[in-house]
């Protein structure tokens, strides 16, 4: 048992020589996830900021003015630009030079303080249409709040209408980055483990190295238990530098404990090299193994619900992906990120994520055995 | 040689880095024939075929290839031919039929109309002459080139491997169908241009590699070590082969680890540590080994005993056992005929002059063998009479294919087996299943007494295995190596670092210790991977062609030792192709087509096949006869 252990010990040493051994493999793992995470925080967003804006405004009376203020006031929009004529509305939204231009009539003020109905032209660059949207009902938002102090909107709100008032919980201003980053956790580890552990096998065979340790005193199932551990090591170091990130880079909250961060992360790291190791064992080339990692990893991340959510997905890609480790983790690391997540849901998934590693380690042993 | 010089060198250099791969180079290669270029590893052969291939450029000095004297066909010579502008290509098209063997098909006069065009466009001019990047520039076709590991795509097959290279090359329609009949026709590969390259056996993937070369129907043949890890009967074929293309008036460099194919050429540049060591005909080299060459027939039968004897002796370029005989090589010529061993007091044996070889003269061009002696020798496993490996009816199907058939044999302690074959015969497939790599279909095999499919572990850890391909981490340094081998075969601490510190010592590794290991030079890197078999005090050892590739110096070092071990009582298992390395074997087996077609002592075998003609027949000639007469007994 004692040899035994110490085989594994070995061959996992091995493995992580072999991993850092060279510069570029070394910064192969830190810089594409730091790059991966920083650059879809900024550029995968689906939220809508430094909207261009131009308004014409024929009126400029009080009422206008209190508008066009709100409007300098929210962070969702740039300085807005102010046009001479009806003319210029054209070229401003043919050029792309404003995503949507606000147009108040000459009486605008005026039928404002009669008391009247007083309408605001909001024009929209419908070819860009899911900002257009958003960029309508944030619009809607300032003018309503705007329309709340005129005269007749006191009036109105002393009366009986009731005002409908929405608070989303664990991420109360639906900021993107705060569901988006700790699903990219997922992801990225996720392809990194698998990828990592599933060509290591396939080289070792290229290279000839495979036979030299089947020949040694190594079981097959040492030898697969030694390949899986440097994957679970890169998942902790991942863990760490997706932490500084995340929480302290783009002060997403931690509301869970981070030592169950931590070991959400090395057991989900195992599972995918599991993955991985199961991979490479019906593969005999790097090529292959590298074809077959990422067969699997595409689907298994989109129907994990990382991007999507998965109660849009038909019932057979739901239960799918019950099988994927992804969903189960994606499950762990935003109950951890966004609410305390109890211990007792955070075990119904860590279970499950340790039996798909189970299960893949076994068949990969299996096909090494089967292989000699 | 008065052959007109094709390619000249003229103070070549080239420097990688800091690293000098060839110093003030000069020689020339004869056109219409094969040279050898011959030396040790390292010593700036690869370097100097690409050079000439034009893949590099020399950092000194100049290569000039006289496409004038390529393109003259010298079988055209006698024809009346000879007469025509040099670089005529007309002249090459119409190159008559070989003259030597008429009925054999040459490619000679296959030159593509593309190349004819491309000889005009260039306007060479009678005598001149280019460096190899402007040929392959504005010719790409005049010269063919293979590197050493061939440049094959080893999940095509036959066909679509030359289809791709034909195309490559600008070779098509009606032409290409004539010049791949030939081809196929020449290398003997018709019957398997469905077979996937990979699938190939060595010697038959050599051919395709040089059929794809031929396929511009070159006039510049570039071989870079054609002969590694191919079988005596194949290499046999291979050298056919290119002395018919060089009888047609083709130009062939041919690299080599090889003395005996270098003798065989007219020509030879032996390079060694990038210089020219010698550059002439094989013959004027040997020689200077004339006198220095001795047969010693050993006072009490212990050739192995006699051979360590000499092998430690002042005076001593060479040793090696030939049959029931030492062969020693001098550094002197003794004064008087040494017959009582007067030059060597500590040899005991008869000895005889005999005539020299081109490796002799080799090996004492190098300096000679390293004689301090094997540390190795020392420590003795616990004696056993039972047989330190043990096959029992071996036999591995895949399918309906057999590929191996009920192996049987068994090695006692102390002993060196081999198991001789060609490729592709199940020489590997039994290898592997005795090493426990591959799982019979049936049988048994047992190492050191303990069976190694029902205790796969326990056996796995008494034996010590070499690859034949080197097969160690090459990212990390040399003693990680070590260090990872050791423990995991359980030793650590002290122990560890004892064997680590006597294996890199003995091996002379322990000034690369500290580098990565791909840095080594490939006789380090067999070096290495011995060291690391050898750790564990393994009571068996496992060598899968362990001098593949590695010059005669860097062989005989590996033979000393291993030798030296076996009187520990290690017994040794091995696969080679050179026949001369059968010889340090105590018995062996000749697989053929799956099965054993015969076994006994090198010299039982050569007995067996002796003959009139042949009295003393070379463990060369013993392979082939052997093979050829089971061809005949057992046809297809």
């Amino acid at each position: 048992m004692n040899a035994a252990l110490a085989r594994i010990g070995t061959i996992a040493i091995k493995e992580l020589w072999v991993l850092l051994a060279n510069k570029q493999s070394r910064l192969m793992l830190i810089i594409p996830p730091v790059m991966q995470i920083i650059i879809f925080a900024w550029a995968a967003t689906m939220e809508v900021r430094n909207v261009d804006i131009a308004v014409l405004n024929e009126d400029n009376g009080y009422w206008s003015r209190q508008v066009v203020a709100a409007v300098q006031g929210s962070p969702t929009f740039l300085p807005v630009q102010h046009l001479r004529s009806e003319a210029d509305i054209r070229p401003v939204l043919d050029g792309r030079k404003a995503l949507l231009v606000l147009r108040f009539a000459h009486d605008f003020s005026a039928t404002v303080e009669r008391g009247q109905p007083a309408a605001v032209q909001v024009l929209l660059d419908g070819r860009r249409s899911n900002a257009a949207q958003i960029t309508a009902q944030y619009m809607n938002d300032i003018i309503s709040r705007v329309a709340a102090t005129t005269p007749a909107g006191q009036q109105g709100a002393a009366g009986s209408k009731a005002a409908v008032s929405v608070r989303f919980w664990f991420n109360p201003n639906l900021e993107f980055r705060w569901f988006f980053l700790p699903n990219l956790v997922g992801m990225i580890s996720f392809v990194l483990s698998l990828v990592i552990t599933g060509l290591s096998v396939a080289r070792e065979r290229e290279m000839g190295t495979f036979d030299q340790l089947l020949v040694s005193p190594a079981r097959p199932t040492e030898i697969a238990i030694a390949k899986l551990l440097p994957g679970g090591l890169v998942g902790i170091v991942h863990a760490t530098l997706f932490l500084l990130l995340i929480h302290f880079g783009f002060a997403v909250p931690l509301v869970g404990s981070v030592w169950l961060f931590y070991a959400a992360m090395l057991l989900f790291s195992l599972a995918a090299s599991a993955m991985g190791l199961m991979i490479s064992s019906l593969c005999s080339t790097q090529q292959q193994a590298f074809l077959g990692a990422f067969a699997l990893a595409v689907p298994c991340i989109l129907i994990s619900g990382t991007i999507t959510p998965m109660s849009n997905m038909p019932l057979l890609l739901q239960w799918l992906s019950a099988l994927t480790p992804v969903s189960h983790f994606l499950q762990l690391v935003q109950g951890i990120f966004l609410k305390d997540i109890s211990m007792e849901a955070a075990l119904h998934s860590a279970w499950r994520i340790a039996l798909i590693a189970c299960v893949c380690s076994i068949i990969a042993v299996r096909m090494f055995k089967r292989r000699m | 040689m008065n052959k007109p010089a094709a390619v000249e060198l003229a103070q070549v250099g080239m420097a990688f880095g800091s690293c000098l791969a060839l110093r003030e180079v000069s020689a020339s290669i004869p056109s219409g024939c094969v040279t050898g270029l011959v030396g040790p590893d390292a010593a700036g052969k690869t370097t100097l075929v690409r050079l000439l291939a034009g893949l590099l450029r020399p950092t000194q000095g100049q290569i000039l290839v006289h496409s004038a004297q390529l393109a003259a066909p010298v079988g055209a010579e006698g024809q009346g031919q000879g007469a025509q502008p040099p670089l005529s290509c007309t002249a090459v098209q119409a190159q008559p039929a070989l003259q030597t063997a008429p009925k054999e098909p040459t490619l000679g006069n296959a030159v593509p109309q593309e190349a004819a065009k491309a000889c005009a466009a260039l306007d060479v001019e009678a005598g001149h002459s280019l460096c190899p990047e402007n040929i392959v520039a504005t010719l790409p076709n005049f010269i063919g080139y293979m590197p050493q590991r061939f440049g094959l795509y080893e999940d095509l097959s036959v066909m679509d491997n030359l289809v791709l290279h034909a195309r490559l090359r600008n070779v098509q329609g009606q032409q290409r169908a004539e010049i791949f009949e030939q081809l196929l026709q020449f290398t003997a590969l018709a019957p398997f241009t469905t077979r996937l390259a990979g699938r190939l056996s060595g010697g038959m993937k050599q051919k395709l590699g040089i059929a794809c070369a031929l396929l511009g129907s070159p006039r510049l043949l570039l071989l870079d070590e054609p002969g590694v890890g191919v079988d005596p009967l194949s290499r046999r074929d291979l050298w056919r082969m290119v002395l018919r293309l060089a009888d047609s008036g083709m130009t062939v460099l041919w690299s080599t680890a090889y003395l005996d194919e270098a003798e065989r050429c007219p020509h030879v540049i032996m390079l060694d540590e990038g210089r020219v060591l010698y550059e002439g005909a094989p013959a004027e080299l040997t020689r200077r080994a004339a006198g220095k060459v001795f047969a010693i027939t050993p006072a009490s039968g212990h050739k192995k005993a006699t051979l360590a004897a000499c092998m430690h002796s002042e005076g001593v370029a060479d040793a090696l056992i030939q049959g029931s005989r030492v062969r020693v090589v001098l550094h002197q010529s003794p004064a008087a005929l040494p017959e009582k061993g007067l030059c060597l007091p500590s040899v005991q044996g008869v000895f005889m002059p005999v005539p020299p070889r081109l490796e002799d003269a080799y090996m004492l061009g190098l300096g000679g063998i390293d004689r301090s002696p094997s540390p190795l020798v020392e420590g003795s496993l616990p004696a056993s009479d039972k047989p330190r490996i043990e096959a029992r009816g071996l036999t591995k199907r895949y399918g309906n294919f057999v590929a191996a058939n009920d192996i049987s044999f068994s090695v006692p302690a102390g002993r060196i087996f081999g198991l001789l074959g060609p490729n592709g015969a199940g020489k590997s497939t039994t290898f592997r299943m005795l090493c426990g790599l591959s799982k019979p279909s049936s049988g048994e095999c047992f190492v050191d007494g303990v069976n190694l499919l029902t205790a796969g572990n326990m056996a796995r850890a008494r034996l010590g295995y070499m690859a034949q391909k080197f097969s160690l981490y090459t990212d990390i340094p040399v003693q990680e190596n070590l260090r990872i081998f050791g423990q995991l075969y359980g030793l650590s601490g002290h122990k560890l670092r004892q064997r680590m510190e006597l294996l890199a010592e003995t091996l002379a590794l322990t000034s690369y210790l500290r580098q990565p290991t791909r840095l080594l030079p490939l006789g380090q890197k067999q070096r290495l991977a011995l060291a690391c078999a050898l750790l564990h005090n393994p009571a068996v050892l496992f060598l899968d062609e362990p001098t593949s590739g590695v010059d005669a110096r860097t062989r005989r070092d590996f033979w000393k030792h291993i030798t030296a071990m076996t009187r520990t009582g290690v017994s040794v298992l091995v696969t080679t192709h050179f026949m001369e390395e059968a010889e340090y074997c105590d018995s062996m087996a000749l697989v053929y087509r799956g099965n054993i077609i015969t076994t006994g002592t090198p010299d039982a075998l050569k007995a067996a096949v002796a003959s009139a003609e042949n009295p003393d027949p070379s463990m060369e000639e013993t392979f082939i006869a052997c093979i050829q007469r089971y061809d005949e007994e057992h046809p297809q």
